[in-house]
């Protein structure tokens, strides 16, 4: 999906635009979808990354928090990774791996299942197995060779 | 008691109400370095699971599988041999493996020297329990299979108090 259809998603939800307003807004409109499409950068291109990248970092967070609640006692990432929050944050796709990254760096945690789901990889050294920091670091070293920005 | 801990048996025992009323203990902080499995294995260094990618921690030659069969294997691999129940014998120690009603393989239990039981609760605390079942419900279904083997030497049951 490009930028600008899911924008536009979010916008069209529940929204009621006029006639007047439309016709205001479409030269704007055109230069967003000219930028997110053609890859041009304008500044309402960046305005409307920054609110998306803002919005995922929010929706991350909170599904994490859920996350850590509702999950606290289960024992393993099955059932962990069966949890609607956690499902959704795969869902989210490569929009939360920057996020997830930036949260394994912070404090190693068991986002390993949602990586692999999400990039089809596995970085993880066969005598790092269960070692969640030593995991955390393979994770890490991936997105740097990979080329992601966190 | 300070508010964490506080806050810390409360949640316990709204997830484990069989706890409620008896004399358990909180013996570690919370940390998502190992689960229950590991803790009932003796290793606090790793978090065992028989992932389908390869990247948790799982007994070589054990099938990767989320059954009591293949948890059991892991066991059978330290030593233990199947047993009939969970009552303390000298010179033994006993595992339990636990799960829930469809039979998917939920939580392990380990016996202390004094037939107290040991349980890592998830990515939260460690405890000390009394009953076996008391960690048992709606979270971990039932203890299924059990374990033993001899003592190798005696297994610590000190308590934690956070400050």
């Amino acid at each position: 999906m490009t930028g600008a259809v899911l924008l536009e998603d979010q916008l069209s939800v529940g929204t009621y635009v006029s006639p007047e307003s439309r016709e205001f807004g479409q030269p704007m409109w055109n230069l967003l979808q000219a930028g997110l499409n053609e890859g041009l950068s304008t500044s309402i291109t960046e305005a409307a990354n920054i609110a998306l990248e803002e919005n995922a970092a929010l929706y991350f967070k909170d599904l994490a928090k859920i996350i850590d609640e509702e999950c606290a006692f289960l024992s393993t990432m099955h059932e962990i990774a069966a949890h609607p929050a956690y499902r959704e944050i795969v869902r989210m796709g490569y929009h939360a791996l920057p996020l997830i990254l930036r949260d394994l760096e912070k404090r190693p945690s068991h986002w390993f299942w949602a990586l692999n789901e999400i990039t089809l990889e596995n970085p993880v050294l066969p005598e790092h197995r269960g070692n969640i920091t030593a995991m955390a670091q393979d994770w890490l070293e991936w997105g740097k060779r990979s080329g992601m920005k966190w | 008691m300070g508010e964490e801990v506080w806050d810390e048996v409360v949640k316990l025992e709204l997830n484990f109400p069989r706890l409620t009323d008896t004399a358990y203990g909180i013996t570690s902080e919370a940390t998502p370095d190992y689960n229950c499995i590991a803790w009932a294995a003796g290793d606090d260094s790793r978090w065992w699971e028989p992932d389908p990618f390869f990247q948790y921690y799982w007994p070589e030659r054990v099938e990767r599988q989320y059954t009591v069969r293949a948890y059991a294997e892991a066991f059978l691999g330290l030593g233990f041999e199947l047993c009939t129940d969970g009552a303390f014998e000298e010179g033994k120690e006993k595992v339990a493996i636990f799960a829930a009603p469809d039979g998917l393989p939920t939580h392990a239990a380990r016996q202390l020297s004094d037939g107290t039981w040991t349980s890592k609760l998830g990515k939260s605390v460690d405890i000390r329990h009394v009953n076996l079942e008391d960690v048992g419900g709606r979270i971990y279904g039932d203890p299924v299979l059990m374990l033993q083997r001899p003592t190798a030497e005696p297994s610590s049951s000190g308590n934690y108090a956070p400050s």
